[in-house]
């Protein structure tokens, strides 16, 4: 029995050695940069002579091929590995979105989730969560064999400021910088403008808050350019007794969140006042369709609406 | 509970059962009906109006979320009725809405009653109109009709059924109003002699041409189907479950009757279903993203337009009141004094008007304890026995009765009617940045509250917290409120020692004062302890919050008082029973046997002398809390059996005699006094408790978790006040 269970755990072992092979190696293929045995080495983090011989044992399988230019998958190999990313970002959309882990998290978990979905599973998570386009660092989630597996983005450190961007991609290596952004609140899909550049630091603007980062963090950030929503405010400005207009649930505004303040009738249109408001203003409570719904802040942070004149 | 990382993709909670053995058959019945609705529309009051005292309340299968069921008869036909979780709508993964939507769809009820309140019709119809694009047999029940009245809001509720194409009766089901009309309405529609109509709605136009093509495609596969509509959209929002019921064919079988046993799908269903899958599948990747933003879009859209032929709105004074009521107790300034005074009130109530009753009680019952001794030894039984049956396990029964009763029957309808009023969303709304603080959900102050009448309630009522982490916290920390069988001790402590360093004007105002510290200590106690527990072993984000405040009601009172009573005696009489009586004989045993001329009681305290006194306290004490685990009540009984050398548990008469034994006799001090209250805040929760948290969380790691992590704290505390104030 023991020796049984020993050897499905030395075949598990091993799968997950091939897997995360033909993920480095994709990834060199989609940068241009074609790793090598000695760069598979560093990544696995094993001898370069095991290296070598995984290299060998997988052509042998035709799940690559060995030039002199560097590694290179066959159809079979891009097949798989494309399955592989696909699944771990999903399962990172999953955590952020439907668990509710925060953004340090999800990379470690997904990079062990991702060997024990089966095709089925994976297909049934991508319609569950809706067949995203990206995962929670802004990476687009690849379905098929050529698809683009990063943005094509400029480096805030290099943005222009006074022109309004929306960050398509925050990096999640090195741990440091990342943290850094988590903690400041900087996410894929948010606008932002860029207020000051300063040598050492950057001052951002999310439309209510003003947000500083280092010079290191920001060159970890995608953005690309975008049109700005005209007008609409956070409804969380909303002051006691005023109203407004709803234009949009904020792109940020995901998962269970979403779908309550959908049901709840919270949509492009409905007319909400903001009627209570508690100690330190959050929670507050607005008159939404008749009803009374108490939000907090980060949510109705998440809310864009237009002021409408107060009624008579 | 939630395991960290789910397995494999999300599939549906709960187990791979037959989708159609979700409604068992019939038994006497003619039909089966179902209520569903939202929070808050006096759904459970049309539910027990309608079936009275002939309901029983259980789990929905696998699942913590209640389920109740009761019959009636109309219209010479009997009715079984089974009510749904309220639910905002069915489109979500949550667990109520799932169980609402399966049974609806796979239970294939005879008739579907949606319950809507009228004063808040708009947000209502959202709900009803995703029950009928599942079924055509429903009938919509306008409840709270007076209430609407008050407000101004009219409702023109033959509009609305033509609107909706489907029957609509108003009612007010707390007056009793209607309902026999609403039971027409659903026999009509139960017995087929009346067939609804339901006016379908559109979707918006990214969406409508995609559903359409999928909803022939389910149609082609599964002609028996009479929602394939529904289903259509279930498959593009990615229900696992549905994918699923497709998938396996299983779909084919809805439309004949429940089967008693799981049968196999037809093979051309599989393949059909696969089909099916596959369509869906390419039809979802083409949408645009937020493919349900659209659909409740078009939903709210349709509401609006019937919502304007429908109803019609005037000024009102009753309006006006509620808002200036929400102004004052949830004002920034005033709202924390208030709740305060509340909470200080309803303890004052329950303290002092339990007084007298227990009394009454205690003398009835050790008086027929008496006699039942009396009545043994005349027949001849042993003394062991008698002393046995009537010296320990009767009167641990006596006494949890005597002293848990009364405050239990005046705290928990006031509680009630709190709730029925509507002013325990205020409180969670008040409270909700500190909870939030702490990394746990506003809606654990009114678990909090509950855990003050009794912690095992506290911790049922957590279900109304949704996400399993925060629902976890807030069952963990219940215990750190007092509850009403920990408060004799405290306030016995409070009155020899605090208050007797007072002139006697000032006496209760000091114990009372000091009872509140305590309570404050122990909220304080709960925020921290949150705060540890989300900081480490429960890490996570904080889930989302959005609390509905609904409008102030006039409770029934003499309704809720009696039903509350009925429950609380009822929960009592149960507890003191299972529990107290082992305790009671337990703690007989240990006072009669004797080794070497010692009994038991007095051996154990000693050897328990050393550890008691490194916490402040003595052996007596600890050995009574061992005892007292399946009840907190019967602590200074047992600790008076003791100290007096007693073969059975007693109570002293006066307080000046009780300090005499304490104080003079045994060497208490005021340390013992603080250290014994802090341990009596904070150890671990009684037995009944510990219990409800095995059945809440049905975790044995977090059930001892939720034992120990409080005993741990008490240790630590005492032992630490009890050190430092000794090198002071």
């Amino acid at each position: 029995m023991a020796l049984f269970r020993s050897r499905r755990r030395q075949e598990r072992v091993r799968r997950v050695l091939v897997e995360d092979t033909l993920k480095h190696v994709l990834s060199g293929m989609d940068q241009d940069r074609l790793a090598t045995a000695k760069s598979l080495a560093g990544h696995l983090q094993t001898s370069h002579q095991e290296a070598l011989e995984l290299v060998a044992d997988m052509e042998q399988h035709r799940l690559l091929s060995v030039s002199s230019a560097g590694l290179r998958l066959t159809e079979e190999g891009e097949e798989w590995a494309l399955r592989i990313v696909r699944a771990h970002r999903l399962w990172e959309r999953y955590l952020a979105d439907e668990i509710g882990k925060p953004a340090t998290a999800l990379h470690r978990e997904a990079d062990r989730a991702e060997h024990r979905l089966s095709p089925d599973g994976v297909e049934s998570l991508d319609a569950f969560l809706g067949y995203p386009r990206e995962d929670p660092h802004g990476d687009p989630i690849p379905a098929a064999p050529g698809d683009r597996m990063q943005h094509d983005s400029t480096s805030l450190s290099e943005w222009e400021a006074g022109v309004p961007a929306r960050v398509v991609h925050v990096e999640d290596e090195p741990a440091s910088t990342f943290l850094e952004l988590t903690r400041a609140g900087v996410r894929p899909g948010m606008t932002i403008e860029v207020r000051e550049s300063g040598s050492a630091d950057i001052t951002l603007n999310d439309g209510s808050n003003d947000i500083v980062v280092s010079r290191a963090a920001a060159s970890r950030v995608g953005v690309e350019a975008v049109r700005r929503h005209a007008d609409d405010m956070p409804l969380s400005h909303l002051r006691l007794g005023e109203k407004g207009r709803v234009t949009r649930l904020d792109e940020q505004c995901r998962g269970m969140s979403r779908r309550r303040l959908l049901d709840l009738g919270i949509v492009p249109g409905t007319i909400v006042e903001c009627a209570l408001s508690s100690m330190f203003s959050d929670p507050c409570a607005y008159r939404v369709r008749g009803s009374m719904i108490a939000l907090r802040r980060d949510q109705s942070e998440r809310i864009r609406v237009v002021r409408e004149s107060r009624s008579i | 509970m939630q395991r960290s990382v789910p397995e494999g993709a999300p599939t549906a909670h709960g187990a791979q059962e037959s989708f159609l053995q979700i409604a068992p058959p019939l038994g006497a019945e003619d039909y089966t009906i179902t209520l569903a609705g939202n929070p808050n529309t006096g759904k459970s009051t049309v539910f027990n109006a309608l079936t009275g005292l002939k309901q029983h309340t259980g789990n929905w299968a696998g699942k913590t979320v209640a389920r109740a069921e009761g019959t009636l008869r109309h219209g010479g036909k009997r009715f079984r009725l089974v009510d749904l979780p309220g639910t905002y709508s069915l489109l979500s993964t949550s667990v109520d809405e799932e169980i609402a939507r399966d049974f609806i769809l796979f239970g294939q009820p005879d008739c579907t009653v949606v319950v809507v309140d009228a004063t808040v019709l708009e947000r209502n119809l959202n709900l009803v109109l995703q029950v009928l694009e599942i079924t055509d047999r429903a009938v919509v029940c306008v409840n709270l009709m007076d209430e609407a009245r008050a407000k101004g809001i009219e409702v023109d509720v033959d509009a609305l059924a033509d609107a909706l194409g489907v029957p609509a009766v108003a009612t007010s089901a707390l007056h009793g109003e209607g309902l026999p009309e609403l039971m027409d309405a659903v026999l009509g529609v139960a017995s087929g002699e009346v067939r609804p109509h339901p006016k379908r709605i559109e979707s918006a136009e990214p969406v409508a041409a995609g559903i359409d093509d999928l909803t022939s495609h389910v149609a082609q596969a599964f002609p028996k189907l009479s929602c394939p509509r529904w289903v259509a959209m279930r498959l593009l929002d990615g229900d696992p479950k549905m994918r699923e019921a497709v998938a396996t064919g299983q779909l084919a079988l809805l439309g004949d009757s429940p089967a008693a046993v799981p049968v196999e799908a037809p093979p051309q269903s599989i393949e059909a279903g696969r089909t099916v899958i596959e369509c869906a599948s390419e039809v979802q990747r083409s949408f645009p993203p937020e493919y349900r933003d659209h659909i409740v879009e078009s939903i709210y859209a349709h509401v609006e337009r019937i919502v304007a032929a429908c109803v019609r709105y005037t000024a009102s004074r009753r309006q006006r009141y509620g808002d200036l009521l929400d102004r004052i107790i949830t004002s920034p300034v005033f709202g924390l004094p208030i709740m305060g005074v509340a909470l200080a009130v309803v303890f004052w109530v329950t303290i002092a008007g339990a007084n007298v009753p227990s009394q009454m009680i205690a003398t009835a019952l050790f008086a027929a304890g008496d006699w039942g001794s009396q009545w043994f030894a005349s027949m001849g039984s042993p003394a062991w026995l008698t002393g046995f049956i009537w010296d320990g396990a009767y009167k641990a029964l006596a006494w949890v009765v005597a002293v848990m009763l009364p405050p239990m029957a005046i705290f928990f309808p006031l509680f009630t009617l709190l709730e029925d009023f509507g002013i325990l969303p205020r409180i969670a709304f008040n409270l909700d940045k500190a909870f939030q603080k702490v990394g746990a959900h506003g809606k654990q102050a009114l678990t909090m509250c509950m855990g003050f009448g009794c912690n095992a309630a506290g911790v049922t009522a957590c279900r109304v917290i949704d996400s399993p982490r925060e629902r976890l916290i807030a069952i963990l920390t219940n215990n750190f409120v007092p509850c009403n069988g920990r408060f004799p001790t405290l306030i016995m402590l409070a009155t020899i020692f605090v208050a007797a360093s007072f002139p006697p004007v000032l006496a209760s105002v000091a114990a009372a004062g000091t009872v509140m510290l305590v309570v404050v200590l122990g909220i304080g106690m709960t925020l921290l302890v949150s705060w540890a527990l989300s900081r480490t072993v429960l890490k996570g984000e904080a889930s989302h919050f959005t609390l509905e405040l609904p409008s102030y009601r006039r409770p029934k009172i003499l309704q809720t008082l009696y039903t509350s009573l009925i429950d609380r005696t009822l929960f009592v009489l149960y507890r003191a029973v299972v529990m107290a009586i082992p305790a009671g004989m337990v703690i007989w045993l240990l006072g009669a046997i004797a080794v070497g001329g010692e009994s038991l009681t007095a051996i154990v305290s000693r050897a328990l002398d050393p550890f008691g006194n490194a916490l402040g306290l003595d052996g007596v004490i600890i050995l009574a809390y061992i005892v007292a685990i399946p009840a907190n009540e019967i602590i200074v009984p047992t600790m008076l059996m003791a100290y007096l050398g007693a073969s059975t548990m007693l109570e002293l008469d006066s307080l000046d005699e009780l300090r005499a034994v304490l104080i003079d006799g045994h060497g208490w001090t005021l340390l013992t006094a603080i250290c014994l209250m802090l341990f009596s805040l904070l150890h671990n929760p009684c037995s009944t408790t510990i219990w409800t948290i095995w059945k809440e969380t049905r975790s044995a790691k977090w059930t001892t978790v939720g034992a120990l992590l409080p005993l741990a704290i008490a240790i630590a505390v005492t032992f630490g006040v009890a050190t430092i104030a000794r090198v002071f």
